[in-house]
């Protein structure tokens, strides 16, 4: 069996876990807009089943296709970079996987099943980064905190869920934040702060839509190494939307372009890629 | 004159502790409820309500029914509509909420126009009556501020979910709808209890303004209710007191004591000064007390400088 792993490694550097591999060629869908690339995509199957799994879902808005039969299988480990333009239909794909906007048609299913209240302690999501009221009542504790609160519905805040918060706020580097007001942080911070929050469950899929649209630069590597290292150190099935896709082509294992439909899913640094991201995004 | 010494001996009378513990009870349960309507921003949402509670008094004077039924029928069933229209995104929810307000007005006078005689009960809903509340209306209003204040508290860290983000909330699988719906009911149940006694005008006073005027000085929730909770029974005890000794309206005299409470808020708030902390002084931003020039909890003096 083979796991790819972070594809900026460039294959010297992946792990090949055992010498099998398996090419997962995918049928072609029609759509409206671009017939979907056949491409070989690179699968871990060390794991039986896909741990989110996508078949032939469609979103209207109205009369608008917004996600037209979409199939996708995801499997426990890898780091999923989602890219496409505005409007493609990213966070529409990643808010139907949470259960957030019921598909049009189709079949969604997490850890094997429809998603169900229970599933949410396995997921972390990170919506759009949007401006935090700078006087809001909540320091940084706070906000991680809630990543806790559907574990403890409508029961008291346990006192050692403070050492869970704090141990999430450490592993985004933003221990020593736990007392300031969530207002006061810069986006990237606050950024961070949801990343926290959304780690605070020990989740096993992380979706993170733009985690670092308020970033600048040099934070932004630093931010994607961290995601690896998630990764890497605590297993986490990562499916991060990205604008700026060539920051987050090095770091992630398999590269989805979407454009209402998925236009190409496989390795993020063949040749193919560029020929098909040039095409998407109209680069000359 | 009176004196505020009489007013004290008076307070062994049934006709003058009655509505001054009303007052404080209702300056509690509006200024909890009101900590999360400020932060909701449903100010006009609970606006909305109120009026429309006007169309169900005037039914009830109308059919000679007790009017706390149909006033309650009247805000419940206009909390739910406008929170299902909010949900359904059909519309946006001022269009929303002007309609119902309109709408309820509207329907309000009619039923007026209809009830031959002039009532001053009608009035009284309007602009409330402290001083007339009876033995039997003071305990529905004890045992209404109760229940809201549990249904409050139940859901307190779940509402505070829902306040800071709905979407982050429903993607950790809270009950979002649910929890809407049910502060909803509850904004409108904290609407029936003061109908009678602040009326419909007033009512949101006792709602927005210790809230409003708790949001200038803290950071945390926690905080944020207990600064509400106590500057709604300092204005309601001084209020009152002031309407007693002066002979003028209790409703109206406690609103102007919270506003000017919300004003001087203002002008002290930790939140709104530009210039950096000084020592015993509290840091704006991490709000804990600060030593020296430099908050050396947050260290953040160079930000300080820049906001």
């Amino acid at each position: 069996m083979f796991i790819l792993r972070n594809g900026r490694r460039n294959g010297s550097e992946m792990k090949i876990m055992n010498n099998h591999y398996h090419i997962h060629e995918h049928h072609n869908h029609e759509h409206h807009v671009e017939k979907r690339e056949v491409q070989p995509t690179l699968i871990n199957t060390n794991n039986k089943s896909p741990i989110i799994e996508l078949e032939d879902v469609s979103v209207n808005y109205g009369k608008n296709i917004i996600l037209n039969k979409i199939n996708l299988k995801i499997f426990r480990g890898e780091y999923i970079g989602l890219i496409g333009k505005n409007g493609s239909g990213k966070s529409t794909l990643m808010k139907s996987i949470l259960g957030l906007i019921p598909p049009e048609s189709g079949t969604i299913k997490v850890f094997g099943k429809p998603i169900q209240s229970e599933m949410y302690d396995k997921i972390g999501y990170t919506p759009q980064m949007h401006p935090i009221q700078r006087e809001f009542p909540a320091t940084v504790g706070d906000i991680v905190g809630m990543g806790l609160y559907k574990k403890n519905l409508f029961k008291p805040f346990k006192k050692d869920d403070i050492d869970k918060i704090k141990l999430a706020l450490h592993k985004v580097n933003m221990g020593s934040f736990f007392d300031r007001p969530i207002g006061h942080l810069s986006g990237g911070e606050q950024q961070k702060v949801l990343v926290a929050q959304a780690l605070v469950r020990d989740p096993e899929i992380l979706l993170l839509d733009e985690p670092t649209s308020a970033l600048d630069f040099t934070m932004v590597e630093d931010f994607l190494r961290l995601l690896q290292d998630l990764n890497n150190n605590y297993g986490l099935t990562l499916i991060v939307i990205q604008h700026n896709l060539e920051i987050l082509r090095p770091y992630c294992s398999r590269l989805l372009i979407l454009k209402g439909s998925i236009m190409y899913d496989g390795l993020p640094n063949i040749p193919r890629a560029d020929e098909l991201i040039k095409r998407v995004f109209l680069i000359q | 004159m009176t004196s505020f010494l009489d007013f004290l001996s008076a307070l062994q009378y049934p006709v003058v502790w009655r509505p001054f513990i009303t007052a404080i009870i209702i300056g509690i349960v509006c200024a909890i409820v009101g900590v999360f309507m400020v932060l909701r921003k449903l100010i006009f949402f609970g606006n909305g309500i109120a009026h429309s509670a006007f169309a169900g008094g005037a039914l009830g004077y109308l059919l000679g029914w007790n009017p706390i039924f149909p006033i309650a029928g009247f805000a419940i069933l206009t909390a739910f509509g406008i929170g299902y229209i909010n949900k359904r995104n059909k519309i946006s929810n001022e269009i929303a909420i002007g309609i119902f307000f309109s709408f309820s007005m509207a329907l309000g006078v009619l039923f007026i126009s209809l009830y031959k005689s002039y009532s001053t009960d009608i009035a009284s809903m309007l602009f409330g009556s402290l001083s007339s509340i009876g033995a039997s209306e003071f305990i529905i209003i004890l045992i209404l501020g109760i229940i809201i204040l549990f249904l409050i508290f139940a859901v307190k860290k779940e509402l505070y979910f829902i306040t800071f983000d709905e979407e982050l909330a429903k993607a950790n699988g809270m009950p979002v709808n649910f929890l809407s719906f049910y502060f909803l009911f509850t904004v409108a149940l904290t609407i029936v209890m003061c109908i009678s006694t602040v009326g419909i005008i007033l009512v949101m006073a006792f709602i927005v303004v210790p809230a409003a005027s708790a949001y200038q000085f803290t950071y945390k929730l926690n905080r944020m209710l207990i600064y509400s909770t106590l500057f709604a029974i300092f204005g309601s005890i001084i209020g009152f007191a002031v309407a007693f000794i002066r002979d003028i309206s209790g409703g109206a005299t406690i609103v102007i004591i919270l506003t000017l409470i919300f004003v001087i808020s203002m002008i002290i708030s930790p939140k709104r000064r530009s210039k950096l902390p000084q020592a015993g002084e509290m840091c704006p931003q991490c709000v804990k007390m600060v030593q020296e020039t430099q908050c050396s909890y947050c260290e953040m003096e160079d930000e300080m400088e820049v906001k």
